[in-house]
């Protein structure tokens, strides 16, 4: 952020900050929580106390975790990427090829958080239960959702950087 | 247009996303989405879209990466390299080149229980490029060998991009950790070889270090231990069959918190650290993967690997002409991509190749990602070089490039090895499976 940005673009700026750093301590905590009731599980299958259904729910935690951190990996660039050809960019060129791919990446995840919420409906409509522990599955669905939709804030933030750069002619 | 057409547009226009700079995860999802609207319906694409993520992000399979990524966080945060590279220095410090190829063997026990090329590399050049530069080692030889110890965290298991291709192909990830080790372990013995040659020819390369006792031998062997008993408890507890690879996971991350916990080497601030880092990896690679199934699906729906696999079958050369076409192609995309990246996006293409040539998968599947993992350290990417010059930035790129380059024979060999021998991959899972 530079003192010259619109009050808009150090506004959004901001909140996807809080929220994407807000996700990724939830994140940790299903992190946590999945490494805790994995080994609890091992020892207590040791014990002859298995816990039905673990994976169900090691699974569930795990998707929590990546899911709710993928706005925090934006944040962070931490999305692999090739930039071989991109890095040799300067100025303008470089802004725009920003902006195609943020504006690309932006409808993309924009379309998964909201198809993911919307198969989420489908399974809190039907009612339907996982398989082996026959409890409700739509609430995960929907924290998938909420992750990407963090991710398409952090990715919304971004186009806005490139877009203000492109703008005023500056690279990255 | 038929599907093949529209799958061969849909490559080549997420390559063009790739070059442009799209994440490679990003990518192959948008190139996904794009190639099953077009083929099946827009209605399919997005349904297949939201299935796949859910599908994907809650897979029991899948939930290993942070499960592994959290336990080479802890190790790494809990200062087991330190005393791994102690631990080693005592034993070969002495010999002509003896701090490189200590930190070759140091990087081959990190990797045994960190599945990461980064992570492998910036924790060693850390720790042993201070250590060289103070022994007057060739700044060339010191970065060279960092750089390709962090190689072995691909090869050694556990690994990540091994992980991720067991999920990807369906294939056991036991008989993959298994396949993989002794290969990793000739890439090593290769690599101290490369060093010891280098500086029996020219002393001033790497000069020797002082001479150590039995005595301080054997003591320095207690750093090595808390590894060993990681490596065992997740390895053993997997051959055993007391574990999933989920759980052989969670066990090793609890492991190798506790030896930071009772070493007083982890504190709240470190184990935060820990669980950031392991997110920013892993839920990157679960994107990724996610992003490869959706794809993988596009080329299944228009045949694609299919129909490659039958022309190339059929044509009038041997199936070996074919694979040595194939592992150029992985060199020299190695080379311009990031290596888990690059298995990702190729695997749904040359697995089903592979298979109707009637090669080994787990073979198959080792060798690629030897040969895929050496773009880490050749030009024109070469992360590992990259992340080198930023622990060392008075050692320019080039001199690093070189340094690697010293070890390019040992990589030939290694690959040619496995490549006329499959033995050396395939004796191991088959002996205890």
């Amino acid at each position: 952020m530079t003192p010259a940005e619109p009050a808009l673009l150090r506004g959004l700026g901001s909140v996807t900050g809080v929220v994407s750093r807000g996700l990724a301590v939830l994140a940790g905590v299903a992190l946590v929580a999945m490494m805790v009731f994995t080994a609890g599980d091992v020892l207590l299958r040791s014990l002859g106390r298995p816990v039905a259904g673990s994976f169900e729910v090691i699974g569930w935690l795990s998707a929590s975790a990546m899911a709710l951190a993928l706005g925090y990996v934006q944040l962070h660039r931490g999305h692999v990427a090739m930039t071989l050809v991109s890095s040799r960019l300067t100025g303008r060129a470089a802004a725009l090829l920003d902006v195609v791919n943020g504006a690309l990446a932006l409808a993309l995840f924009g379309l998964a958080a909201y198809h993911v919420v919307h198969y989420a409906g489908v399974l809190q409509d039907s009612g339907s239960l996982s398989e082996t522990l026959k409890v409700i599955v739509y609430p995960w669905v929907y924290v998938l959702g909420l992750g990407f939709a963090g991710l398409t804030l952090a990715l919304l933030a971004d186009l806005a950087q490139s877009l203000h750069r492109l703008l005023r002619g500056t690279a990255a | 247009m038929d599907a093949i057409t529209i799958a061969l547009i849909g490559l080549a226009g997420m390559f063009a996303l790739m070059v442009a700079g799209m994440p490679i995860g990003f990518a192959m999802l948008l190139a996904g989405v794009v190639g099953n609207a077009v083929i099946l319906s827009s209605g399919a694409a997005t349904h297949l879209l939201a299935t796949n993520l859910w599908d994907q992000f809650s897979s029991y399979g899948l939930s290993v990466v942070p499960l592994f990524v959290l336990m080479g966080q802890f190790a790494y945060r809990a200062g087991v390299t330190g005393r791994l590279y102690a631990a080693a220095y005592t034993w070969i410090g002495r010999l002509p080149g003896g701090l490189a190829s200590t930190t070759v063997l140091a990087s081959a026990g990190f990797s045994a229980i960190c599945g990461s090329n980064s992570a492998t590399t910036a924790t060693m050049g850390t720790i042993a490029l201070p250590e060289m530069r103070r022994y007057r080692y060739d700044p060339a030889l010191s970065a060279g060998a960092v750089a390709v110890g962090g190689t072995l965290g691909v090869v050694i298991p556990p690994s990540v991009v091994l992980i991720v291709i067991a999920v990807q192909t369906e294939q056991s990830l036991l008989r993959l950790f298994l396949g993989s080790l002794v290969p990793g372990l000739v890439m090593t013995a290769l690599f101290v070889a490369t060093i010891w040659l280098m500086c029996v020819r020219r002393p001033a390369l790497g000069p020797a270090g002082p001479a150590t006792s039995w005595r301080q031998k054997f003591g320095a062997l207690s750093g090595v231990v808390e590894t060993l008993l990681l490596f065992l408890l997740v390895i053993g507890g997997l051959y055993a069959g007391f574990f999933t690879p989920t759980e052989a996971g969670a066990a090793g991350a609890v492991g190798a918190l506790l030896i930071g916990l009772v070493r007083r080497q982890l504190n709240w601030a470190s184990i935060v650290l820990s669980v950031a880092e392991t997110l920013r990896i892993s839920a990157m690679v679960v994107l990724l993967i996610a992003g490869a199934v959706l794809f993988g699906r596009f080329l299944t729906v228009s045949r694609l690997p299919f129909e490659l696999a039958e022309w190339a079958a059929a044509l009038p050369v041997a199936p070996s002409v074919i694979l040595l076409v194939v592992v150029l192609i992985y060199l020299v995309g190695g080379a311009l991509m990031d290596a888990l990246g690059f298995l990702v996006v190729t695997t749904p293409i040359f697995f089903p190749l592979a298979l109707t040539l009637g090669y080994d998968p787990v073979w198959f599947t080792v060798l690629l990602t030897i040969v895929t993992t050496m773009g880490a350290i050749t030009p024109p990417v070469g992360v590992n070089i990259f992340i080198v010059h930023g622990i060392a930035p008075e050692i320019p790129i080039h001199r690093i490039f070189r340094g690697a380059a010293y070890f390019s024979a040992a990589y030939v060999l290694c690959i040619a090895a496995i490549w006329f021998f499959p033995d050396i991959v395939l004796f191991l899972p088959r002996w205890l499976l």
